[in-house]
């Protein structure tokens, strides 16, 4: 009977555990997007522009300017080189597209899952679409029928019916698929993604994705060994070879990072990918080479915006990472890698001294340049700074900046721009290799690498790269939790054995610092917006929750998820905790428990990143259940549990 | 002569009176302005420059001297009355402060120096043994200097880096090859030039390569492995784009200077500016794309072959106006008399306490010299040759080689050490001939055997990490926490 009354009260503790744990999950805080000082002090805080995407009209008369933090499309006229009008949109907005008519303009709102539909010549709204998660980059088909959506969160591209407004349908992308590009013929849509999914002790493949408009299906998945973040797409015109260039970064998380110099950690570049032959369904076969746009001793870091002049003879790439924006000479791109031996393609995607050959321009732009476009009558580019709320105009007949366009932006540098600034600059890096958002690229993600960086022992403790979105409040840092806060991460330290040079000054650390906590996690797109969880989401839930297996044994409270993984701290207990893991090649055994928000967006899994997905952490890494107790979870118990983790 | 420098002297300090009155008095605000926009240059002159060692170039001594461009008269002001000889000048990040090394006397020894802008206030850095010249501003106050000691074929030259103050002075090369400063990179490594392969007993001051090395000493590296640069006579410095200037000479050190010659961003070869007849002391940016030079003018006969300071127009790759010439004296290494921007800390993650440093190469098989740049053949082992006093060699032993070449192992720090690439049955496949080194603690890393600078590496886990054993101790006690795995783990 004791016994009885005991199971009981047991059972009643439990769910009353569970119930204060549910609810405090709901009340989880949104962290503040202003530094405490600033908040302290009362301050107004300034909302910056922050341009990341451009669109010209078809004439180059008015170039339309996407603002991702002032959440507003802005019309410059291209001729008094003024802004004209704005208009304001949704959350986050990221992408930009004109119909093919030259009469409305779709920009995307990455954090509202929707594209805003808006009258070019008034920036009136008109309608709001229904996307994916995440939207970023859009592209109608060449009829202006139906509109493409990278949508990031989704991996996926979303078909949305402009007469309609209804989504089509959805094409699986790779992973975070984030621009894209409808080909000069209109025959494809090509789609470049962010990040790869692969083994985490291999080099990573990146994959672009190639969508023909009319059959509305993947046709292609051009793998680009090797690199990751492939960003803006430029076409050059079939008179001048029709090859793709995409910029990319190619990383080295597998050497040791014993030295930066010459490309040890990472480089920077181009895919050139060329249209060959047609397969005999009449799919187009394409080939891929890699040219890095680094110099020897001085680097280009992240590669980002890429334009080319309509008749092909140059291409831009922005390099936001440096503030430098490169010329390419097409046609001496094209004799380099005619030059190249066909054999050995690994070689010539490691030269250090090929961007000489064919890059004829480096010119200095604004911090952090993004997106560029080419004016239709190929006199002028534009380049998108974001960290200075400008445009510089580049004039190509003199190959000079012409001008630098004021976007309007606030004068006035807070601690937390200051810091955001810092966090996309690679000049704290010895020779510019790297910023932070290098490897944390899209604001904050993990690159979803697993990086061996610690010394002296060269080749233990590789680690998965970890988000910095929804950090704040989750402390200590690194995977060994020996960084109690953010200003001993990226202090002295991180200047010592990252960054290889002179790294931030105290103040300096601290803007960062508070930057980085700022950043937030989207909302969740597996989420209804109401809160309500599906039902596959509850059982999930219940499952996390859970006391007792499915045989009715009681699970001891550190084997059940929630202990380790409190809702109350953002899904983690804060402390190290040994969950057989540990390989032969760690020298601890015991790892910081990571939270679980935004969970969803950051493949690979466990401290090295050997989980490539989030039911592989139970079937294939947790074979003794010190990862909590899961072996006696069916197919479905695991789909529902990763259901619900995924609306976090 | 001595009267010469003493009227030199008597007319420099009267000169810079006028000059300090003049800047104190007030002035029509047009004239000011004309005043503060004309640079300032500061150059040496001296009546005999010669060839070879460092030290030596002076035998008639020298001045450091100061001179407002496009000033008339061009009347230089003397800065260094009290000095026999004065070479290498440099300005400090903020232009307040001149660094110098200088003779007191004839024979006596070189030392640094630093005084104010204006010449006051001179102060003895350095109080070396042998020689020390060459100086350069370091951040965070610090100095790196060229040393040079020993007597006969013992002597030689080495870097030390010290306080601005010149406390704590410590070398941070340690291996034959007379090494000297050149610059301190924007990078924050410094330039050097020394002898190239880096060979014990070496030519002297004949064939020199430019190398950098961080200002601890860590990360030697050839700067460019260019054969067709035979002897880099100095001179070396950077310009506002990271092209690297020098002044080259075609084989041996006969001569004073040679031709300019630069290495572009990204370029893997250096290239020649400017043609023989026509020979440079030295070259530095005065603004983007514009230089000062000193070049030797075209005398009857050698005696009267003095160099002269003119303006160069990199672009055009042509000499432009003549800035000073002084009948029978040369005006060389011209520097502008004007703040510049500090260069970026290099943060240390050296151990002193440790005794080791570890070498990492993770492919030895990568080799520049060999056909198609990859080594033919088996790498089985790897040997490590050690250099004692006396230029003497010892084995030190062998660290296995993986089959993708890879190796690891640690050897003793700050200690002249070279490679032999061993095949199965004990062969040489490949002997370096330079001497190189670590630090305590330092992980040093290598992407193959003489490979080319131009080349990164692929991103491939080296084998030789697999391994339970390594690093390999080669010559030293093995460590007690190797990088031995964890059996305790799955």
């Amino acid at each position: 009977m004791v016994a009885g009354w005991r199971r009981l009260l047991t059972g009643v503790a439990g769910f009353a555990l569970m119930l204060l744990l549910v609810s405090s999950w709901r009340r989880t805080p949104v962290v503040a997007s202003s530094s405490g000082s600033e908040r302290a002090a009362g301050n107004s805080v300034p909302q910056y522009l922050s341009p990341v995407a451009l669109q010209l009209s078809s004439d180059g008369r008015w170039l339309y300017v996407v603002c991702e933090d002032g959440d507003r499309v802005l019309a410059v006229d291209t001729r008094t080189r003024r802004v004209a009008r704005q208009v304001r949109v949704g959350h986050t907005p990221r992408g930009i597209a004109i119909s093919p008519d030259g009469k409305k303009l779709y920009v995307s709102n990455e954090w509202d899952g929707t594209v805003t539909e808006i009258d070019a010549e008034s920036l009136r709204t008109l309608r709001t679409l229904q996307t994916g998660a995440g939207p970023v980059e859009i592209t109608t088909d060449r009829a202006g029928k139906v509109l493409y959506v990278a949508n990031t969160l989704g991996d996926d591209v979303s078909l949305i019916d402009l007469a309609t407004g209804s989504e089509i349908k959805r094409l699986d992308a790779g992973h975070f698929p984030e621009y894209l590009a409808l080909s000069r013929d209109g025959r494809r849509i090509y789609v470049a993604n962010l990040l790869v999914r692969g083994p985490y002790n291999q080099p990573p493949t990146s994959e672009l994705t190639v969508i023909d408009p009319d059959k509305q299906r993947v046709t292609a998945r051009i793998a680009i060994p090797g690199v990751i973040q492939l960003r803006h797409i430029a076409e050059l015109p079939a008179s001048a070879g029709g090859a793709l260039l995409v910029p990319f970064m190619r990383p080295k998380n597998l050497n040791p990072l014993v030295q930066v110099r010459q490309g040890w950690y990472l480089t920077h570049g181009i895919a050139v990918i060329r249209p060959t032959s047609q397969s005999a369904e009449g799919v187009q076969k394409f080939q891929v080479a890699e040219v890095l746009l680094d110099d020897i001793d001085h680097y280009y870091a992240d590669g980002f915006g890429s334009a080319a002049t309509p008749d092909g003879r140059w291409a831009l790439v922005t390099a936001s990472g440096a503030n430098i924006v490169s010329i390419v000479d097409t046609a001496k791109l094209s004799r380099a890698l005619r030059a190249a031996p066909p054999s050995q393609p690994e070689a010539l995607a490691n030269r250090l001294d090929l961007a000489r050959q064919f890059v004829v321009q480096r010119l200095r732009t604004g911090r952090n340049p993004t997106a560029v476009v080419v004016s239709p009558d190929s006199r002028f580019a534009y380049i998108a700074n974001r960290m200075d709320d400008t445009l510089s105009v580049i004039d190509l007949g003199t190959m000079q900046m012409a001008a630098t366009i004021d976007l309007g932006g606030p004068k006035a540098i807070t601690h937390l721009r200051h810091g955001q600034r810092l966090f996309y600059s690679a000049s704290r890096s010895e020779q510019g290799q790297m910023a932070c958002a290098t490897c944390h690229p899209h604001g904050g993600l993990s690159d979803g690498l697993a990086w061996s960086l610690e010394t002296p022992q060269l080749g233990r403790d590789v680690v998965e790269n970890k988000t910095l979105l929804g950090i704040d409040g989750t402390s200590p840092f690194k995977w060994n939790g020996k960084n109690p806060d953010l200003e001993t991460q990226d202090g002295p330290r991180s200047a010592s054995y990252i960054f290889r040079s002179q790294g931030f000054s105290h103040a300096e650390v601290k803007d960062l610092a508070g930057f980085i906590l700022s950043l937030r996690l989207p909302p969740s797109p597996n989420l209804a917006r109401n809160g309500q969880l599906t039902e596959a989401q509850a059982r999930g839930q219940e499952i996390f929750f859970r006391g007792r297996t499915n045989a009715g044994v009681l699970i001891p409270p550190q084997d059940r998820c929630y202990y380790c993984h409190a809702p109350v701290s953002h899904y983690t207990s804060r402390v190290l905790m040994n969950v057989g893991t540990a390989t032969r090649y760690d020298t601890i055994y015991a790892f910081d428990v990571p939270q679980l928000e935004g969970v969803a967006m950051k493949p690979p899994y466990l401290h090295n990143g050997e989980a490539q997905d989030l039911e592989e952490i139970w079937t294939k890494f947790n074979p003794d259940d010190k990862h909590g107790i899961t072996s006696d979870m069916d197919k479905v118990q695991l789909n529902d549990l990763i259901e619900f983790l995924k609306t976090l | 002569m001595k009267l010469f420098w003493s009227t030199v002297a008597v007319f420099s300090l009267l000169a810079l009176g006028l000059v300090s009155m003049a800047l104190q008095v007030p002035v029509a605000g047009h004239t000011a302005q004309t005043i503060e926009a004309r640079p300032q240059i500061a150059f040496i002159e001296t009546p005999l420059l010669v060839p070879g060692e460092p030290r030596k170039r002076f035998p008639q001594g020298s001045r450091l001297v100061r001179m407002t461009m496009g000033a008339q008269p061009r009347s230089p002001v003397n800065l260094t009355p009290q000095f026999f000889a004065v070479a290498d000048p440099r300005m400090s990040f903020d232009g307040a402060q001149v660094l110098f090394s200088a003779q007191t006397e004839k024979n006596s020894g070189w030392q640094i120096w630093e005084m104010a802008a204006d010449g006051s206030r001179p102060r003895q850095l350095t109080h070396c043994l042998g020689d020390c010249l060459q100086a350069a501003y370091l951040p965070r106050k610090q100095i790196v200097y060229t040393a040079i000691g020993g007597n006969g074929p013992q002597r030689s030259s080495t870097l030390y880096v010290s306080q601005w103050n010149g406390e704590n002075a410590h070398p941070i090369t340690f291996g034959p090859g007379n090494f000297q400063v050149e610059t301190v990179l924007h990078s924050g490594r410094v330039l050097v030039s020394a002898e190239r392969p880096l060979l014990a007993g070496g030519k002297g001051w004949g064939h020199r390569a430019l190398y950098t090395i961080r200002p601890d000493g860590t990360g030697l590296h050839l700067f460019r492995q260019d054969a067709s640069v035979n002897s880099v006579r100095g001179g070396a410095e950077e310009l506002e784009d990271g092209t690297i200037l020098f002044v080259e000479g075609k084989g041996a050190a006969q001569q004073v200077g040679g031709e300019l010659a630069w290495i572009p961003p990204g370029a893997l070869h250096a290239a020649e500016i400017t043609a023989p007849p026509s020979v440079y002391e030295s070259a530095h940016e005065l603004q983007e794309g514009n230089l000062m030079v000193a070049k030797q003018n075209s005398g009857p006969s050698a005696a009267n072959r003095t160099f002269d300071l003119y303006s160069f127009d990199l672009a055009s790759r042509t000499l432009g106006d003549r800035l000073y010439r002084q009948p029978k004296i040369s005006s060389v290494s011209p520097v502008p008399f004007a703040a510049h921007p500090i260069p970026l800390y290099y943060p240390s993650i050296l151990h002193p306490e440790e005794k080791t440093g570890r070498f990492l190469c993770l492919n030895s098989y990568i080799s520049a010299d060999a056909a198609h740049g990859h080594i033919a053949g088996h790498i089985a082992q790897v040997r490590v040759i050690v250099l004692e006093q006396g230029h003497h060699e010892r084995i030190l032993g062998n660290a296995p080689v993986e089959k993708d070449g890879s190796f690891y192992m640690t050897v003793p720090s700050d200690t002249p050490i070279r490679f032999e690439l061993l095949g199965a049955r004990g062969a040489v496949i490949r002997a370096q001939k330079s001497w190189i080194w670590t630090r305590p603690g330092e992980d040093r890393g290598c992407l193959g055997c003489h490979e080319s600078q131009a080349l990164a590496p692929e991103n491939r886990w080296p084998l030789t990490l697999n391994r339970s054993d390594t690093p390999t101790p080669v010559g030293v006690p093995i460590h007690p926490q190797g990088n031995t795995l964890n059996t305790r783990n799955k």
